[in-house]
């Protein structure tokens, strides 16, 4: 176990040395938060009775989808492990007493992590002391901000172990293409399904995400 | 102790000819060739010896060292390394080998390389007191005091090798796999790696197989090669052995006084200046001592030097005799 934990450990301080990456990654999700925050009060204007949720529970439900996004977006996955099999740093890998899913999937881990830890205090501060219907709220009590962080940490590994099955669709070394491909398109699809687009912001917007949900299928189907 | 028999591993390779069309019936058709990389490649190696694995490039050379390494699965043949089969038992035989692949780095790019040491030694469960004791070790043969403590990013080629080489090093493993340990070195790293190469065999019987395409490399470090040519072992020997069958011819240059020498039987004038005479002798005709001894009765000699063939020499006679 203590050498997962060592890989762990180089792996999370290495990715935390990209500070400008960070930076930009806030300000994107800031964006993108603000966004989906507005988008969202149209539609409550409209007809608020609609959702299954109060407005300033979905504006929680963004700030937290905003901070914790490197953790369980579903199309990214850590570069190293790709360069290491096209560059054929892999060899170097494989001589090592480990185990590559082991070894893969906690790097996973330690990269998106890193990312996290990096974006997300930010964003949960700012958002915290937003007005009152946009602003991140507080768990309702103690033991439900409890099962909130194990839930989160049992999705964390969900969303790692469904990217460990994007280098499976390597077919030989130089197949980077073809899994960046299966890895961009399978993206979509799981991004509606895991609920990173919005579940039910109206009909419109349904329909243009099960549209390319439906082509990215296609996708997949015609790349195999 | 490695035991390879019968070894065969084959690739399979697209292939298209050039041209528009050709790249669009490729996307309908692919068509393939198997390019077989080794053929029926047997040998054994005992503990503690080194060997050097000399061919052209492609001969297969990397891929019997990533077989024996357990990176690669043959397609048939036997191979027991302390009694373990590398593809099979992957994780408990590496425990035991050390690999340096010289176009390749394991160190951590962006870490100070006692950050990558301090990992492997968390990988290979070394114990603090032998890791203390390695790590002494090769901070002092291989000069590492000032670079440790930088990342790898910022070493130079031969800084790095030299880390790399430690870092392969580290668990004390029973066998050395290295692949092109001094490419692109410069002199002085170059002599230094091949030293610390030496005193790691000597000290710790470490059996070391080295590739490479330099042949001070092989001269200085190994006693016996193995030349694999086409995916063949071609031949397994003795290195000065090879290289007495191989240097027959002798070069001998003459600085002398006197009007020109006609040659002597088995001896053939590359050059013939005013005062100066070069010719290769045929051993097997003439001896050398021979060979001066006419040249000495028929001039006044001067100066004269004799030089036999060099591995690189007995290296290309020996390609050109296999043709590969």
């Amino acid at each position: 176990m203590k050498k997962y934990a060592s890989f762990f450990r180089i792996r999370f301080t290495t990715g935390l040395q990209y500070r400008i990456a960070a930076y930009a990654g806030i300000a994107t999700q800031f964006a993108w938060g603000f966004m989906e925050v507005l988008m969202f009060r149209a539609f409550y204007r409209a007809d608020a009775a609609a959702f299954p949720m109060s407005f300033s529970q979905l504006s929680s439900y963004i700030w937290l989808q905003q901070a914790f996004l490197a953790l369980f977006m579903t199309w990214f996955f850590d570069n190293d492990i790709f360069a290491s099999i096209t560059g054929g740093n892999i060899a170097y890998e494989l001589v090592r007493p480990m185990d590559l899913y082991g070894m893969w999937f906690v790097k996973n881990l330690a990269s998106r992590l890193s990312k996290a830890v990096l974006r997300c205090m930010p964003i949960l501060v700012v958002a915290a002391f937003l007005p009152v219907p946009y602003k991140l709220l507080l768990p309702v009590s103690f033991p439900s901000f409890l099962v909130f962080l194990f839930s989160m940490l049992l999705g964390f590994c969900m969303v790692v172990a469904f990217g460990m099955l994007i280098p499976l669709c390597f077919r030989n070394p130089y197949d980077r293409r073809f899994a960046d491909g299966v890895s961009f398109r399978s993206g979509c699809p799981s991004a509606v399904f895991t609920g990173q687009y919005p579940r039910n912001p109206g009909a419109s917007a349904v329909c243009i995400h099960a549209e390319s949900a439906v082509f990215d299928l296609c996708g997949i189907y015609f790349l195999w | 102790m490695i035991q390879l028999t019968d070894i065969c591993k084959t690739f399979k390779v697209a292939k298209r000819s050039a041209g528009m069309g050709e790249a669009v019936k490729a996307l309908f058709k692919r068509e393939y060739t198997l390019i077989p990389a080794l053929k029926d490649v047997s040998f054994t190696i005992g503990d503690g010896e080194m060997v050097g694995y000399i061919g052209p490039n492609g001969a297969g050379k990397s891929s019997t060292i990533k077989i024996m390494s357990g990176i690669l699965t043959p397609d048939s043949g036997e191979c027991k390394i302390n009694g373990l089969t590398p593809w099979k038992d992957r994780v408990e035989h590496v425990k035991n080998i050390g690999v340096v692949f010289g176009q390749r780095s394991q160190l951590w790019w962006d870490v100070p390389v006692i950050d990558s040491f301090e990992l492997i030694k968390d990988i290979y469960k070394v114990e603090d007191s032998l890791f203390k004791r390695n790590l002494e070790e090769m901070v002092t043969l291989l000069n590492l005091q000032e670079i440790i403590k930088t990342p790898a990013r910022q070493l130079s080629l031969g800084q790095r090798m030299r880390c790399e080489i430690a870092a392969s090093l580290l668990h004390s493993p029973k066998i050395l796999f290295l692949d092109e340990p001094t490419i692109g070195l410069d002199a002085v790293s170059k002599i230094a790696v091949r030293s610390f190469i030496r005193d790691i065999n000597r000290e710790h019987k470490t059996t070391v197989i080295l590739t490479t395409h330099d042949m001070q490399d092989i001269e200085a470090l190994t006693d016996r090669i193995l030349l694999i040519g086409k995916g063949h072992i071609l031949l397994d020997g003795p290195l000065q052995e090879i290289k007495k069958q191989h240097s027959r011819y002798k070069t001998l240059t003459v600085d002398y006084i006197g009007g020109p020498v006609p040659p002597a039987e088995g001896m053939r004038v590359t050059k013939a200046l005013d005062g100066q005479l070069t010719a290769v002798v045929d051993t097997q005709v003439l001896s050398v001592s021979a060979a001066i001894a006419y040249l000495s009765e028929r001039a006044e000699v001067s100066d004269i030097s004799v030089t036999g063939a060099t591995a690189e020499e007995m290296v290309v006679s020996l390609y050109e005799e296999y043709a590969i």
